[in-house]
């Protein structure tokens, strides 16, 4: 830097107006604005159907894979008409 | 955001000064939550000042919060953290060129009606007031690259490979730029009857 040079920067030095102070309630503003805020009721409720849309798929297709098959039924239905007697003599 | 990882927080500010400005961002980084209070505090009033020599007194506080809500967004994916004040001021700039778009328009007498510069001291050097506010309107003929390079440069005393760091411009284009902003507030003082 030339002389110029020093006494411009001198002078801008010693006479930069400096900054305001910031509002009182400046930095409880900004920190409170950082802080992870609170999820509002409304956003639960994508999640909420989508849970119970799952929920209920999955019991229908489990019910579905339960149902027993036409063997199975006729098994049953022989078992029961084998035994039916039999257990009404057991009555009281 | 932040991860809450198992951090002792910074019990008081004394604490804090003890911390380099890189270990005070690692800390934020790993989830203090008093780390970034102190950062704020650390770093506020440099980037309060900047603001102000850029863009005046009218929207200050809300430009601070601005840089400050963008530093704690960007701070988890800050990896070179001794780089912190150069990312610290590009954010600055940014801000304040930001808010010299929007405003570029739409200046009118109402900025200069409600700096608050006089105001604020108690026992007023008239003389200095004066010198002040001859600065003050001086940066503000200026052109906002030319201001910022002064500002950086000349009031912040940042070094010119530094401020081409933080523009993002050949050191050559800041030299340039101070030279010509110089000229340019040297012009103006004289033309206020300012001897230097």
């Amino acid at each position: 830097m030339n002389r110029d040079d020093d006494l411009l920067v001198a002078f801008l030095r010693r006479y930069a107006p400096s900054a305001p102070p910031p509002s009182p309630g400046l930095e409880a503003r900004i920190l409170r604005a950082t802080r992870p805020q609170p999820r509002p009721l409304w956003q639960w409720v994508p999640p909420a159907v989508a849970v119970t849309g799952v929920s209920l798929w999955l019991g229908m297709a489990s019910a579905h894979l339960w149902q027993p098959s036409p063997t199975q039924v006729a098994e049953l239905e022989a078992w029961v008409e084998a035994h039916w007697y039999s257990q009404e003599e057991l009555l009281p | 955001m932040w991860a809450a990882a198992g951090v002792d927080p910074l019990p008081t500010q004394v604490a804090s000064l003890g911390y380099s400005d890189a270990a005070l961002v690692q800390r934020c980084q790993q989830g203090d939550p008093e780390g970034f209070r102190w950062l704020y505090r650390r770093f506020q009033p440099r980037v309060r000042a900047t603001l102000y020599r850029l863009c005046g007194a009218v929207a200050l506080d809300d430009l601070t919060q601005e840089v400050f809500l963008r530093v704690w967004r960007g701070l988890p994916r800050l990896r070179q953290r001794e780089l912190f004040n150069t990312w610290l001021y590009r954010i600055t700039l940014n801000v304040a060129a930001d808010y010299q778009r929007q405003c570029a328009h739409k200046r009118t007498q109402m900025e200069t009606l409600t700096q608050t510069g006089p105001d604020r001291v108690a026992a007023p050097d008239w003389l200095h007031l004066h010198y002040e506010e001859v600065v003050r309107q001086g940066l503000e003929t200026l052109s906002f690259d030319h201001r910022t390079v002064l500002v950086l440069h000349d009031l912040e005393s940042l070094p010119q490979k530094e401020i081409s760091e933080i523009l993002g411009i050949p050191v050559g284009t800041v030299k340039s730029r101070l030279f010509h902003a110089r000229a340019a507030l040297r012009r103006y003082l004289e033309q206020q009857g300012v001897t230097l």
